[in-house]
C-alpha cells in the first residue's frame, strides 16, 4: 500500500515522501504541475488530524513523514562560538 | 528555459524561451521524442531526438478505442475506494479492462460525473483504478455504493514515466526500472494539438528533487499511478541518457503521429 506525505492544494493529488527528495517539499505536483516556488501549495499530511485525513479519504496508517535525503542528523553537542568585533580591537599577532 | 509547442501537419516545432526571449527552435518530425535538461545554474543540456515505439498492448487498446469495443455497464455492489471498484456481477478477469475508463455519478443524477482509469490487476469482480478524477483533472469524490457505472475503451496515454531501462521492446507491458522518486515519478503530460494536423504532443516537465545518473527511456501510460499500472502505449529510448540532480528540470516531449 502506497503511503503519502503531501497533498497538493490545487488539484488534491497525494504525493509520497520520496517526491520531495532532498527538499522539504516537492517542487511541483506530478498531476497539475503546481507547487514550484510556492510552499503554500503543499499540505503536510503528518500535521493533520485523523478526522482531516478521513475527509481526504486516507487514514493515519497511509501517512508517512518525509525526512530529507542526504542530510545526516548532527551528533554530539553543539558548540556556539560568536566573534566579537569592537571599536579598538586588534588582530592578534 | 520554457518551451512552447507549435503543432505542424507532420510533426511539431519546439520554441525555446529564456526570460521571455526566443532562444532557438527545434523541428520534431513524426513520432519523435525530444528531451532536454535545464540545470539549476540555467545551463541547458539537449539530449536530442529519438523515435517512439508503439507497444503491442498499446496497439490493442488503440484498436479497441477506435473500433469501439463493446461497453460494459454495472453497479458498485460494494462501496468503491480510491483505488478499487467492486461489482459482484462483473464477470470479468484480472486486468480485463486495463486501459479502459470507468464513468460514474457520485451520488445522484445531479452530481457531476467522475471517472477513473482502469488498471491491471483486480479479479473477476473487482477493477483496480488509479484514482477518481473530475473533468478538471482534480481528485474526484469517491462514488457511493449502489451507484451505476459505465466502462468505455479509452486510449488516452497521458501519463509519462521515466526509467533507466535501455532496451524498450514492442512486447513490453511494463516499464522496467520505472522511477518513482525524486520528482521523476510518473506524471501527467500536457496535451497539444491543432485541428487539421496529423500530430499531437504530450509534454512533461519534471522538477527533479534528487540525483539520477542514467535516465534512459520514457513511456506513456493510461493510468496515473504505478500501482494501477494501466497500459503502456508508447515506450521510447531517449537519444541520450539524462543525468540530473536536485533543482534541475527535465522536459520530455513526445510527438505522436496519426496516419491513415
Amino acid at each position: 500500500m502506497t503511503k503519502f506525505a503531501f497533498k497538493c492544494n490545487n488539484c488534491g493529488a497525494l504525493a509520497p515522501a520520496s517526491a520531495a527528495g532532498e527538499n522539504e517539499l516537492p517542487r511541483s505536483c506530478r498531476i497539475c504541475g503546481y507547487g514550484d516556488d510556492n510552499p503554500d501549495n503543499w499540505l503536510v499530511l503528518a500535521d493533520l488530524t485523523e478526522k482531516q485525513l478521513k475527509e481526504i479519504g486516507i487514514a493515519a496508517v497511509d501517512v508517512e513523514v518525509h525526512e530529507i535525503e542526504g542530510v545526516t542528523p548532527p551528533k554530539g553537542r553543539t558548540v556556539v562560538v560568536q566573534a566579537r568585533e569592537t571599536v579598538g580591537s586588534k588582530d592578534k599577532g | 528555459m520554457k518551451t512552447v509547442i507549435e503543432p505542424l501537419r507532420d510533426g511539431s516545432r519546439l520554441h525555446f524561451f529564456r526570460k521571455g526571449k526566443l532562444q532557438r527552435k527545434l523541428r520534431l518530425g513524426p513520432n519523435h521524442v525530444h528531451a532536454f535538461i535545464t540545470h539549476r545554474d540555467g545551463s541547458v543540456t539537449d539530449l536530442g531526438i529519438s523515435h517512439n515505439l508503439l507497444t503491442n498492448a498499446g496497439r490493442d487498446l488503440w484498436a479497441n478505442t477506435f473500433g469501439h469495443a463493446a461497453l460494459h455497464a454495472g453497479t458498485h455492489t460494494t462501496a468503491p475506494t480510491t483505488t478499487l471498484v467492486t461489482d459482484s456481477a462483473l464477470a470479468g478477469s484480472a486486468g480485463l479492462y486495463n486501459g479502459w475508463r470507468l464513468y460514474s455519478p457520485i451520488t445522484g443524477l445531479t452530481t457531476p460525473l467522475v471517472y477513473a482509469n482502469c488498471g491491471a490487476g483486480g479479479s473477476s469482480t473487482t477493477i483496480v483504478i488509479d484514482q477518481w478524477w473530475t473533468a478538471a483533472d482534480a481528485v474526484g469524490t469517491t462514488p457511493a455504493v449502489s451507484s451505476v457505472y459505465l466502462l468505455v475503451p479509452m486510449c488516452a496515454p497521458r501519463f509519462m514515466g521515466l526509467s533507466t531501462n535501455t532496451t524498450p521492446a514492442a512486447g513490453d507491458t511494463t516499464l522496467t526500472g520505472e522511477i518513482t522518486t525524486g520528482g521523476c515519478a510518473r506524471a501527467k503530460a500536457t496535451f497539444a494539438h491543432t485541428s487539421g494536423t496529423a500530430t499531437f504532443t504530450q509534454q512533461t516537465v519534471y522538477s527533479v528533487t534528487a540525483s539520477f545518473t542514467a535516465i534512459a527511456s520514457m513511456a506513456l501510460f493510461t493510468a496515473a499511478s504505478t500501482a494501477a499500472a494501466g497500459v503502456m502505449v508508447f515506450e521510447t529510448a531517449l537519444n541520450q541518457t539524462a543525468t540530473v540532480g536536485n533543482g534541475d528540470t527535465l522536459t520530455v516531449t513526445d510527438t505522436v503521429t496519426l496516419s491513415g
